[in-house]
């Protein structure tokens, strides 16, 4: 089975506005942001693709940079699972052409990840915690019996 | 012991009878007295307003039809004359001296504009065991904002605009963004003002539309701070 980078929901909550992609973490209170290259790898990843598809896709996109797009996107991704933002877990891959928010024209720009601390205690009360669809804090399902 | 200033205390309200009874009690315990309360309830289908007449005398109640906490703390703004504002969800409570410790900062230091204190969380007691081992309840004091740890001087109230009718999780964190933006002097108090209530109906941070509100609302912040809108975006909703 492929790896898939997948967003490390439900604490980890990401979206692109206005080409930049704001990506929140609950669990911390920290927030980040990126744009172009940055955001569409993030617009991607939120799609559920693998990192050897963002590669062919960014190969596809800045032949003539070609040599650095690999060391640029493993850096990304790198910060993106050092903040626990995104996981790399075995899945299947979303079935995609292309990235959602299409990879910027012109010369590759390496993607940047902005972090921002300023709004700790804003997020810090508010519903954080193992939370699903039935809503916090109804949030952790009984242990189920055991065998 | 007097009030230095007129208070008001809006009380946002929806479906809380259980526990609006408490809330109330605890604001109405506070040495001294706050000049005014009002619960606004935001459309409630149980007893809230039944709970309310309890207090008659003590507490003045406003209604409308449901619109989210946001706009029933905005009517109750607008509704309310005191010098100093301070909020308490209807689910929530105040400690001993909550309001009082609170004033005398604010009250010593006429360029403070608002002051914080700390919010301890606790799992509603009469909840039956089943529910309660399903809830999670953060352990410790959080030195987070929320309205009901803040008292807030009406002034600075009018800088920063109402709370946002458009968001229906999100428009806390949205007002204290404004407000940083604003330039609003805060303090915080390293001392327990609210107790805040984890229960089986709190506000749900549950589907992605809501979830997306946050994100929206940091979107906002930082196009704030980068210059791209205006430096903040009070709407008059007061």
């Amino acid at each position: 089975m492929n790896l898939v980078l997948r967003v490390n929901a439900p604490a980890v909550v990401g979206e692109v506005i206005d080409g930049e992609a704001v990506i929140m973490d609950l669990a911390t209170g920290h927030y980040y942001s990126a744009e172009g290259v940055g955001a569409s790898i993030w617009s991607a990843i939120d799609a559920g693709v693998s990192r050897a598809t963002l590669s062919g896709w960014l190969g596809e996109r800045y032949p003539a940079e070609s040599g650095a797009l690999a060391g640029a996107l493993d850096a990304f991704v790198a910060e993106l699972c050092a903040h626990a933002l995104v996981i790399e877990v075995p899945g299947d891959e979303a079935s995609l052409d292309a990235p959602p928010l299409a990879l910027p024209a012109g010369r590759f720009v390496a993607p940047v990840l902005n972090s921002y601390t300023d709004m700790e205690e804003l997020l810090q009360l508010d519903p954080v915690h193992d939370v699903d669809e039935a809503g916090w804090p109804v949030a952790r399902a009984p242990d189920p019996p055991a065998a | 012991m007097t009030l230095p200033m007129a208070v008001d205390v809006i009380v946002p309200c929806y479906n809380t009878e259980r526990y609006l009874g408490e809330a109330l009690e605890s604001i109405l315990m506070q040495v001294p007295a706050p000049t005014e309360v009002i619960v606004v309830d935001d459309g409630s289908e149980d007893a809230s307003p039944a709970v309310v007449e309890r207090f008659r005398g003590s507490v003045r109640l406003l209604r409308q039809p449901h619109r989210g906490a946001g706009a029933a703390r905005n009517l109750g703004v607008a509704q309310s004359r005191g010098d100093v504002v301070a909020f308490l969800d209807a689910d929530d409570v105040w400690t001993e001296g909550s309001l009082a410790c609170r004033l005398h900062v604010l009250t010593a230091d006429p360029r403070c504009d608002a002051v914080h204190g700390l919010t301890e969380q606790f799992i509603s007691a009469e909840l039956p065991a089943a529910i309660r081992e399903r809830l999670v309840c953060p352990a410790g004091e959080s030195a987070g904002q929320v309205p009901g740890a803040m008292v807030v001087r009406r002034r600075a109230v009018e800088r920063i605009g109402g709370f946002d009718e458009s968001l229906q999780l999100a428009e806390v964190v949205d007002w204290f963004a404004r407000a940083r933006s604003s330039g609003i002097a805060f303090r915080m108090l390293d001392r327990v003002v609210l107790r805040r209530r984890i229960h089986d109906r709190n506000s749900g941070f549950s589907n992605r539309q809501r979830r997306s509100e946050y994100v929206h609302v940091l979107k906002a912040a930082l196009d704030r701070r980068r210059g791209r809108t205006a430096p903040a975006e009070p709407n008059d909703n007061l």
